[in-house]
């Protein structure tokens, strides 16, 4: 092949290659500077990525709603959940759907299993990065101030712009402090 | 020509000329036809400036991504964006240029390419670190693997396709373990196919298609086994897989890379033979063939699906099969001893089906004997001491192996062994006095 046809070629490879972590920045960007603010509430844990540096795992409290019968979803189907702002901002899952809704906020999830009043499914946000020897404080916080269903605890949730399906978490809060800030406040052990 | 042929052609030359044998002008003649020989050491520098070039390229990329994961907090959200997808901008600034200026030294294209594809994954996984998001790891090996091998093609640079390779292996590993359709890996290999082709068509035996092969070799063994792993897992056709497989790369390795200099140059017929061998000895156990589960799996999973990779699977040893009947007619012997392993396994298979397992194992014992005894004939009518001690391994395996399987005593395991013992030294103590005798 003539070199300036490999030159052309390379070119036009190189853009999708760009593409990929530019149009990811560009959606995600896009989301969290005009989507809704919700609040989710979490139950962390820590475990470790060596791609992508350390992060806190989060899983959230309430993960089910409402699915109308219909044809059986294979386990992971992408399922949407309408969202409801509730008491201080935190968000009620309203029901899923099985295709995207016209209108109000809602997300893209994973389904779980269940169908009727009790359909569980994943949320999509599962982990919040933070530098390497932060990530298991903020851990140790978590547990400290304890977010395990039944007990009584301090507010620990994940602030999440919503915008078209689509979710980024903006912060992780203890006790409504964003959690880089708390973790300077706490004294340390 | 392979170059060592010749340099040992060149060395010859004037001790032919000097008894008369060739008259010098015929000698300068073959000399103007081969061209100049390398000079010592020559292309092992030039292979030292290539490798240290993919080592700079691997060990800066390395730096930068460990530099970049630990998340600098100081930086705000935009400039950790920015800065992730710098390291690509950087390695595609680097390959364009390489490109307009027309540099085709070989260490350049290396270490660039892999700049590269080590920046394609880092920007992709940064971006995923900024924004906290999820994503799975399959996904993310696939558009890492799929983006980087345009640069092996366009830059003619082998370690994206190396890691391409890699990478569409674990994605399919990653696929089968989530039950998702893992049989996508084959047209993924294809992707990578011309490459080989590609690089091979100078000379076969030049490192960048041989190190490629030795990698796709393995990495297919590895990937087949998770894209089928329906056939393997539930309807125990695993030995006719792997034996059609290993004979197939040895059966087309031997077609391909028959005339080898060294054995680091016949990467499928090694692959091959081993597994072949390995796989062989794996189903002379009475145990390999007894949980054959045909009729169990047929009733209870959809038949469409099972049916698919069910003919997927039947292509490989088919297709050895049709290759061994060639060697038959060719009467390249090693070819067909290795050829035989999926032959045999299909029938082994059909025999556990009716539950006649035994047949399978008894057959694997005979042929193992077989292999051992012929090996170590071909070894000592050649008089190539490695390939008589390969031999005299097979047999001992074999019977080793029956030791322990069956319920023979301790006097006979004893004397078995030490006879074995006996086999190698004397086997050896021949050769070497008949070697030493035509020395």
């Amino acid at each position: 092949m003539n070199p300036k046809t490999i030159f052309g070629l390379f070119v036009a490879v190189a853009a999708v290659q760009l593409a990929v972590p530019v149009g990811q920045v560009w959606k995600h960007e896009n989301v969290l500077r005009t989507g809704t603010a919700y609040k989710f509430k979490t139950a962390p844990v820590d475990p470790y990525d060596p791609f992508r540096g350390r992060y806190v795992a989060l899983n959230y409290a309430d993960t089910q709603a409402r699915l109308e019968l219909g044809e059986p979803l294979r386990y992971r189907a992408p399922v949407y959940v309408m969202l409801r702002a509730g008491t201080n901002g935190f968000a009620v899952f309203e029901e899923l759907r099985r295709t995207p809704p016209a209108t109000g906020d809602y997300l893209r999830v994973q389904y779980g299993y269940g169908e009727g009043t009790n359909a569980s499914f994943q949320l999509p946000f599962d982990r919040f990065y933070m530098e390497e020897t932060k990530a298991p404080q903020a851990e140790a916080a978590y547990w400290k101030h304890g977010n395990r269903r039944g007990q009584t605890n301090d507010a620990t949730y994940a602030l999440v712009r919503v915008k078209g399906g689509r979710g980024v978490i903006e912060n992780l809060y203890i006790k409504d402090q964003p959690i880089r800030q708390f973790l300077g406040t706490e004294p340390a052990e | 020509m392979n170059k060592r042929h010749v340099q040992w052609l060149y060395e010859e030359l004037p001790g032919l000329v000097g008894k008369g044998v060739l008259p010098a002008e015929v000698a300068e003649r073959i000399r103007r036809h081969y061209g100049e020989p390398d000079a010592p050491g020559s292309s092992a520098k030039r292979w030292a400036v290539v490798l240290f070039s993919i080592l700079g390229a691997v060990l800066i990329g390395g730096g930068i991504i460990l530099l970049l994961a630990h998340n600098w907090e100081e930086l705000t959200r935009p400039m950790r964006a920015v800065i992730s997808v710098l390291p690509l901008a950087v390695a595609t600034a680097l390959g364009a240029w390489l490109l307009w200026t027309q540099r085709a030294s070989t260490a350049w294209r290396e270490g660039v390419g892999t700049a590269q594809t080590l920046a394609i994954g880092a920007s992709i996984a940064l971006v995923a670190q900024t924004y906290n998001l999820g994503g799975r790891f399959d996904e993310f090996m696939l558009t890492w693997a799929l983006l980087a091998l345009p640069i092996a093609y366009l830059l003619r640079a082998t370690l994206p396709a190396l890691l391409y390779l890699v990478g569409i292996t674990v994605w399919t590993g990653s696929v089968t373990f989530q039950s998702g359709n893992a049989l996508w890996y084959f047209p993924l290999v294809g992707l990578a196919l011309p490459f080989l082709w590609w690089t091979s068509r100078e000379n076969r035996y030049h490192p960048r298609p041989v190190l490629f092969a030795w990698v796709l070799a393995i990495t297919v063994c590895i990937g087949s086994g998770f894209a089928v792993e329906r056939v393997c897992g539930k309807l125990d056709a695993w030995p006719a897989l792997f034996g059609g497989l290993f004979a197939l790369l040895y059966l087309v390795g031997a077609r391909w890379w028959g005339e080898a200099s060294a054995a680091w140059q016949r990467p499928l017929q090694n692959v091959g033979a081993l597994g072949a061998v390995g796989l062989a000895v794996v189903l002379s156990f009475g145990d390999a063939w007894s949980h054959t589960q045909w009729r169990y799996y047929w009733d209870n999973v959809d038949a469409w699906r099972a049916g698919w990779q069910l003919a997927v699977a039947a292509i490989w040893p088919v297709a050895a099969i049709a290759l061994w009947v060639r060697s038959w007619t060719r009467r390249a012997w090693s070819e067909v001893m290795i050829g035989a392993v999926p032959a045999l396994a299909v029938i082994g298979w059909a025999a556990a089906l009716s539950e006649a397992e035994v047949l399978g194992a008894v057959l694997f014992n005979l042929y193992l004997f077989a292999l051992g005894i012929g090996t170590l004939v071909i070894g000592l009518r050649e008089r190539r001491l490695g390939v008589v001690n390969a031999g005299l391994a097979v047999l001992a395996v074999v019977i080793l192996c029956r030791f322990f399987d069956s319920d023979l005593g301790f006097v006979v395991r004893g004397v078995a062994f030490i006879a074995i013992g006996i086999g190698f030294l004397v086997t050896n103590l021949m050769l070497v006095r008949a070697k030493g005798a035509v020395q």
